[in-house]
């Protein structure tokens, strides 16, 4: 550099010391992909130890609970943090409990297959227009392997496209919207403002954290499984676990998908008994 | 563009000329990225005998992610619409979700018109204008009231 040039500044002084919106958005964006790179939407199967390494030299209580964990659900699988954490796992699981050869020919099979194919009706019937929703509908039969169209992914393809993937965890929204709105009366109550501003505000948008409400309405649209959520906390004793079973089917006879809920996110949690999908 | 987002959008520009909501005429959708449409003031509101254009320009991996929507040419006045045609609406940017469709975003941009009481710029338009970006997505929105 010629030392006669005067030194720049490289960041000139402007009218206003604030960050500008773009520098903001820019800064969260690369926090997000710093987050996300490289991890799966879902992840292979692996034992609890690998859980209990991230809590190792922190608080006693989480390797406490972790232990007590390990000994019904030893095996986990972690889901993508992008903010669809729970509709991407409640998802998987259920693809993968209709997959399984043990329920091919079984009763819940059938229903199940009933059910999923009927959601077209539970969203047409609560205001969603069908050729809006018909495109997620078709990719999210896909992925459960109940619907194949030549040159389109199935089954895991799914889960793997990032865009497939999408489409099915937008269709499990839609499905979560429409049962709120179909029974609004039941989890009014609930949300802290009306039903439909809801379902704008925090059911519709991607990357938006599902909570109880949301959990509630979605065993309730899907009425095929139980939730058995695990928590990760602080709370003293030993760890809690949160049941969300669909009001109008015989819980007892339906699977359960268990997953674990750590503040902002859950993973899949798999008991010693259960068949999993390599 | 994927795929997906080719099909949604042919059907929706299918849907926009066979029987557009009322209010709502498509101007021009030449390409599958960028559209004009037009959207007229409703009847007895602040807005009526007005005629304004929202450019759409679409994402490839639209509908997940939104489009960016701008007003075009006339610049309604009003307080969430900045006169670079801007505008200040949730379901455009954090609330976004793939149901929403071309239509419902213009229905719900005419509902806004309709529910003014008072025509006039954002408090904020000339320093915003002078700092925005080119696309409002860029800019980091605080939604103080979606009533007006």
């Amino acid at each position: 550099m010629a030392s006669s040039d005067p030194p720049r500044d490289p960041h000139p002084p402007t009218t206003d010391e604030r960050p500008t919106d773009q520098q903001i958005l820019d800064y969260e964006n690369s926090l997000r992909a710093e987050l996300l790179a490289d991890a799966p939407f879902v992840s292979e199967l692996a034992g609890l130890e690998e859980l209990e390494k991230e809590y190792e030299g922190g608080a006693e209580i989480f390797r406490k609970k972790l232990q007590e964990l390990k000994k019904d659900y030893p095996i986990y699988r972690s889901i993508r943090k992008d903010g669809n954490c729970f509709y991407r796992a409640f998802g998987w699981r259920l693809a993968e409990l209709l997959w399984s050869p043990s329920s091919a020919s079984s009763f819940w099979h059938d229903t199940a297959k009933a059910v999923l194919i009927s959601t077209r009706e539970l969203l047409t019937s609560s205001g969603y227009e069908q050729v809006m929703i018909e495109d997620f509908y078709d990719t999210f039969l896909a992925a459960m392997k109940l619907r194949e169209a030549p040159g389109e992914p199935t089954g895991l393809e799914v889960f793997q496209s990032e865009y497939a993937s999408s489409t099915t965890i937008c269709h499990l929204r839609l499905c979560t919207g429409a049962e709120l709105k179909r029974s609004r009366d039941l989890y009014e109550g609930f949300a802290e403002m009306p039903i439909d501003e809801f379902v704008i505000k925090s059911v519709e948008p991607m990357a938006l954290e599902a909570d109880n409400l949301q959990i509630s309405a979605l065993v309730n649209a899907i009425p095929l499984v139980n939730i058995r959520i695990a928590n990760l906390d602080t709370t003293p004793g030993s760890i809690n676990f949160h049941e969300f079973s669909p009001m109008d089917a015989d819980a007892k006879t339906l699977p359960v998908i268990t997953l674990l809920f750590r503040p902002g996110h859950y993973d899949v949690l798999y008991g010693k008994n259960e068949n999993v999908e390599k | 563009m994927s795929n997906l987002s080719t099909k949604r959008l042919t059907k929706e520009l299918a849907e926009l000329q066979k029987k557009p909501p009322g209010g709502v005429t498509l101007e021009s959708a030449d390409n599958l990225s960028q559209w004009v449409v037009k959207v007229e003031g409703a009847k007895d509101t602040l807005y009526q005998n007005e005629v304004f254009w929202l450019r759409f320009t679409f994402p490839s991996n639209y509908p997940l992610e939104s489009p960016e929507v701008v007003f075009v040419r006339n610049i309604p006045i009003h307080p969430h619409i900045y006169s670079n045609g801007h505008i200040c609406l949730s379901i455009l940017y954090d609330h976004w979700s793939p149901a929403l469709t071309i239509s419902s975003v213009c229905l719900s941009i005419l509902s806004m018109l309709s529910s003014c009481t008072n025509k006039e710029r954002p408090p904020d338009d000339s320093r915003y204008v002078a700092h925005a970006a080119k696309s409002p997505k860029q800019t980091n929105w605080a939604f103080h009231d979606d009533t007006v």
